[in-house]
C-alpha cells in the first residue's frame, strides 16, 4: 500500500519525524515500506484503503513509548497504538485516521506473575497464547480467559472490552491497575500503583481518589504500557450442561430462564445462545449447501441442523469449583429448564487428570472458530455488530426477529448469538462476507447501517465498534445533544491538545471540545 | 528486595518452546456443543522448561517475587510453533481452511513438500486468502528466513540472536 501522509504534514516533515522516531527505537524498528503498510491493514475489513497507516514504529519499553509520544507532539504526527493488532472484526491493526503512524507495542511481551494472589502484570504485546504457555509450562494453578479467537493481546482485548467464557470473562472488569503514558509523555500508574513500590497495585483496583482505569478503556487518552489482571484459580471441576433448542422462538423463554440464575450468581460465566451457522460455517463452505444468492432458505437450515445435530440455538453452560458445588448447581439449573421444556441436557464433568475441553470455557486459546470467514469462499471478511439490550426474553426475541428480517432482506446468512452478562444481553452478530464479491461488499455497508439504525430506534447501542463505524456508533449515544461525547472530547483536548493519540478512536476527535460533535 | 527493583533491573530472558499440539496428533474437532474435546497438548521436558522452572521458583517467593520473564524466541523450528502453530497445527484456523480448500493432504504445512520460499514469504507479508499478514515487528525478516528454511527443508534451523 502506498504511503498516505498524516493530514497537513509534508513528505519532508514526515521523513524528519520518522528519523526522530528511529533515534529512539533504532532503524530496524521503523517500518516504512509499501509491504510494511500492507501488514497493518484491516485484512478482514471491506475497505482496506480507507484506513492506512503511514508507517509503523515498534518500541520495546515504556521509556521508548514516552520518548516517541513526546516526539509525536513535537512533529504533530498522530499515533495509532496497537497491542498485537489482532482486533479482527473491529479493524485489526489499522487506524481510524489514515496517515496515522501505527505505534506497534507487540515487542513488549513481558509477564510478571504474582502466584500467591493470582494476578499478572502484562505488557501489551503478551498474547493469549503467550500467557497460556507461560501458565501451563510453569504449572501455575490459574486459568486464563481467552476470547473466542485468541491471536490477540490479553491487555489489548481487555482494553477494547473483549469478553471470554469463564467466570472471568468480562475482561475489562478484571483489570486491576495500569501503567499509562499520557499524551504529553508523562508516565502514570493507576490505583494503588500511584504509590511507589506498592505491593497492592494489582490487588485493589481503586487506590485513593478517582480511579482512572476505565478512562483508558476504548479511549484515546493515553498509551497503556502495563496492565494488571486477575486470573481465575484453577477449578477443582468443571461441570458442563449443553442443550439444543429446536425452535427459533425458544430464545425468549430460555433467556428468561437463564437471566435470574445469572443475576443471583448460580451461573458464574456468561452463557451464549448461538445459532446453527456457528458450527456450519466453521466446518463447511456455503457452496456445500446452497449455490444461489440470498439468505439460506429454511430447507437448507434444516439440512445443516440435521447434519450437525444442532438446534436452532445451542446453549453451553459451565460451572466451576468443588464437585459438591458444581454438581448441586447444575442440578438446580437442570430443574429450572425441565420446568420450561422437554429438551434434553447433556452433562459432563471435567476433573484434574482428564483432558480439558479444547475451548475457551476451559481456559484454552483457540483460533478455529474464525474458519467461518471462509464460509462464502474467496478472501473472507467479517464485521462485528453487537448491540446491548436489557435482559428480557421478549426484547431479545424481538431483536432477533428484527435482525433476522434484515439478514433476509439483504440476502445475508444469519450468524448471531445472545450472551447473558449479569444484567444485560450483548447480541453479537458476526457479519460474514466475501471480499472478492463486490456486490456483497457493497451490501455489507448498507446492511450494517440498517442494523445500527434499527437498534438505535430501540435505544440499543453497540458495546464495541469497527474503526469504520466509530463515529456512527458514538453518534448514536445522543443523550442531551451527545453530552458524553462532548465530555470525552473536552477531556481529549485537555490531555492531548495536539491530538496525537489515536484520533477518531471511539468517535473521539481532537479539536472538537468546544465545537461540533460529529 | 523491593519489587520495583526486581522489575527494572533483573529481567530474565528465556527462550521458550511452544508446547502446542503436533500437527499429526489430532483431527479437527470443533466442539461448539461442548461434548467433543481435543487432548491437551503433550509437553516435553527441555532445557527451556527447566529455565522456566527456575523463573517460577523466583516467582514462587512472596511478593518480592514478581520477576519479569521475557518471551522472545529465536530458533527457527520453535518459531513455527510460536508464530504459526496457533493456525497451522492441528485444530488451527489455517489447517481447517486449507483442508476445506485444498484437501486434507495439504492442510498441514509441516507435512508438505511443495512449499516454495516465495510463496511462504508472500503469504506471511501480504496475506493469502483469509490468512492475515504478519508485520516485521511480530516476525522479523531474519525470523521469516528461519521459518522458510524450516518449512522448505524441515532441517534443524540454526539459532540466531534476536534482532
Amino acid at each position: 500500500m502506498q504511503q498516505v501522509l498524516p493530514p497537513g504534514i509534508s513528505q519532508s516533515a514526515f521523513d524528519t519525524a520518522l528519523r526522530a522516531f528511529a533515534s529512539v527505537v533504532g532503524d530496524a524498528w521503523v517500518f516504512n515500506t509499501d509491504q510494511d503498510r500492507d501488514t497493518y491493514l484491516d485484512h478482514f475489513g471491506f475497505d482496506q484503503a480507507a484506513h492506512v497507516g503511514a508507517a509503523a514504529i515498534a518500541p520495546a519499553s515504556a521509556e521508548e513509548v514516552q520518548a516517541l509520544v513526546r516526539l509525536a507532539n513535537e512533529h504533530k504526527i498522530p499515533l495509532w497504538p496497537i497491542s498485537r493488532g489482532k482486533n479482527f472484526g473491529y479493524g485489526s491493526a489499522a487506524p481510524v485516521l489514515s496517515g496515522s503512524v501505527v505505534l506497534d507495542l507487540s515487542r513488549m511481551k513481558r509477564i510478571s506473575m504474582d502466584l500467591e494472589n493470582g494476578t499478572v502484570l502484562l505488557e501489551p504485546g503478551v498474547g493469549f497464547y503467550d500467557l497460556f504457555d507461560y501458565v501451563e509450562a510453569n504449572a501455575i494453578p490459574y486459568w486464563i480467559s481467552p476470547p473466542g479467537n485468541a491471536w490477540g493481546s490479553v491487555a489489548g482485548n481487555a482494553l477494547d472490552r473483549g469478553v471470554g467464557y469463564t467466570p472471568y470473562g468480562d475482561h475489562a472488569d478484571r483489570i486491576c491497575g495500569m501503567e499509562v503514558v499520557l499524551p504529553d509523555g508523562e508516565l502514570v500508574r493507576t490505583g494503588m500503583g500511584a504509590m511507589r513500590d506498592s505491593p497492592s497495585w494489582n490487588l485493589h483496583p481503586y487506590g485513593f481518589g478517582p480511579n482512572w482505569d476505565q478512562m483508558f478503556v476504548q479511549s484515546n487518552f493515553g498509551v497503556v504500557t502495563k496492565l494488571g489482571m486477575w486470573l481465575m484459580p484453577k477449578p477443582e471441576t468443571v461441570v458442563s450442561l449443553d442443550m439444543e433448542l429446536d425452535q427459533a422462538d425458544d430464545l425468549g423463554w430460555a433467556i428468561d430462564t437463564l437471566a435470574p440464575m445469572r443475576r443471583d450468581g448460580l451461573l458464574q460465566q456468561s452463557p451464549s445462545l448461538g445459532n446453527w451457522l456457528r458450527a456450519a460455517a466453521v466446518l463447511t463452505n456455503r457452496t456445500d449447501w446452497y449455490d444461489r444468492p440470498g439468505a439460506l432458505p429454511d430447507s437448507v437450515i434444516d439440512a445443516i441442523r440435521k447434519q450437525f445435530n444442532l438446534g436452532w440455538w445451542s446453549i453451553n453452560l459451565r460451572f466451576y469449583g468443588p464437585e459438591e458445588v458444581t454438581t448441586a448447581t447444575a442440578n438446580v439449573v437442570e430443574r429450572a429448564f425441565a420446568a420450561r421444556s422437554s429438551y434434553p441436557m447433556r452433562r459432563s464433568v471435567w476433573r484434574e487428570g482428564l483432558p480439558r475441553e479444547n475451548q475457551p470455557f476451559a481456559g484454552i486459546p483457540i483460533t478455529f472458530p474464525l474458519q467461518n470467514v471462509s464460509w462464502h469462499g474467496g478472501r473472507g471478511g467479517h464485521l462485528g455488530f453487537s448491540p446491548v439490550l436489557p435482559q428480557s426474553g421478549a426484547k431479545a426475541l424481538a431483536q432477533f426477529r428484527r435482525t433476522y428480517a434484515r439478514y433476509q432482506e439483504f440476502g445475508m446468512d444469519y450468524h448471531g448469538s445472545f450472551a447473558l452478562a449479569e444484567r444485560h444481553i450483548t447480541n453479537v452478530n458476526q457479519v460474514l462476507f466475501n471480499k472478492d464479491d463486490p456486490e456483497m461488499v457493497r451490501q455489507v455497508d448498507r446492511f450494517f447501517r440498517a442494523l445500527v439504525d434499527d437498534a438505535s430506534v430501540e435505544r440499543y447501542g453497540e458495546y464495541r465498534a469497527h474503526i469504520e463505524y466509530m463515529d456512527l456508533i458514538a453518534g448514536s449515544y445522543d443523550y442531551n445533544n451527545h453530552a458524553l461525547l462532548r465530555l470525552n472530547q473536552r477531556v481529549k483536548d485537555t490531555l492531548d491538545p495536539n491530538g496525537i493519540i489515536a484520533p477518531g478512536k471511539s468517535g473521539i476527535w481532537p479539536g472538537r471540545g468546544n465545537g461540533g460533535v460529529i | 528486595m523491593k519489587r520495583a527493583q526486581t522489575q527494572s533491573s533483573r529481567d530474565i530472558t528465556v527462550v521458550q518452546r511452544r508446547p502446542r499440539q503436533h500437527a499429526t496428533r489430532s483431527p479437527l474437532q470443533p466442539s461448539w456443543r461442548g461434548n467433543a474435546s481435543l487432548a491437551f497438548p503433550q509437553r516435553g521436558k527441555s532445557a527451556v522448561l527447566r529455565l522456566l522452572s527456575s523463573a517460577l521458583l523466583l516467582c514462587a517467593m512472596p511478593l518480592q517475587a514478581q520477576e519479569w520473564v521475557s518471551l522472545e524466541k529465536n530458533a527457527g523450528a520453535e518459531l513455527f510453533g510460536e508464530k504459526c502453530g496457533m493456525c497451522h497445527r492441528a485444530a488451527g484456523m489455517g489447517t481447517g481452511i486449507l483442508g476445506r480448500r485444498l484437501g486434507p493432504e495439504l492442510a498441514l504445512l509441516e507435512n508438505r513438500a511443495d512449499l516454495q520460499p516465495a510463496l511462504i514469504q508472500s503469504a506471511v507479508r501480504s496475506g493469502l486468502g483469509v490468512m492475515f499478514p504478519i508485520s516485521r515487528a511480530e516476525l522479523s525478516d531474519a525470523q521469516l528466513g528461519l521459518l522458510v528454511e524450516y518449512l522448505v527443508h524441515k532441517g534443524a534451523a540454526p539459532e540466531v540472536p534476536a534482532p
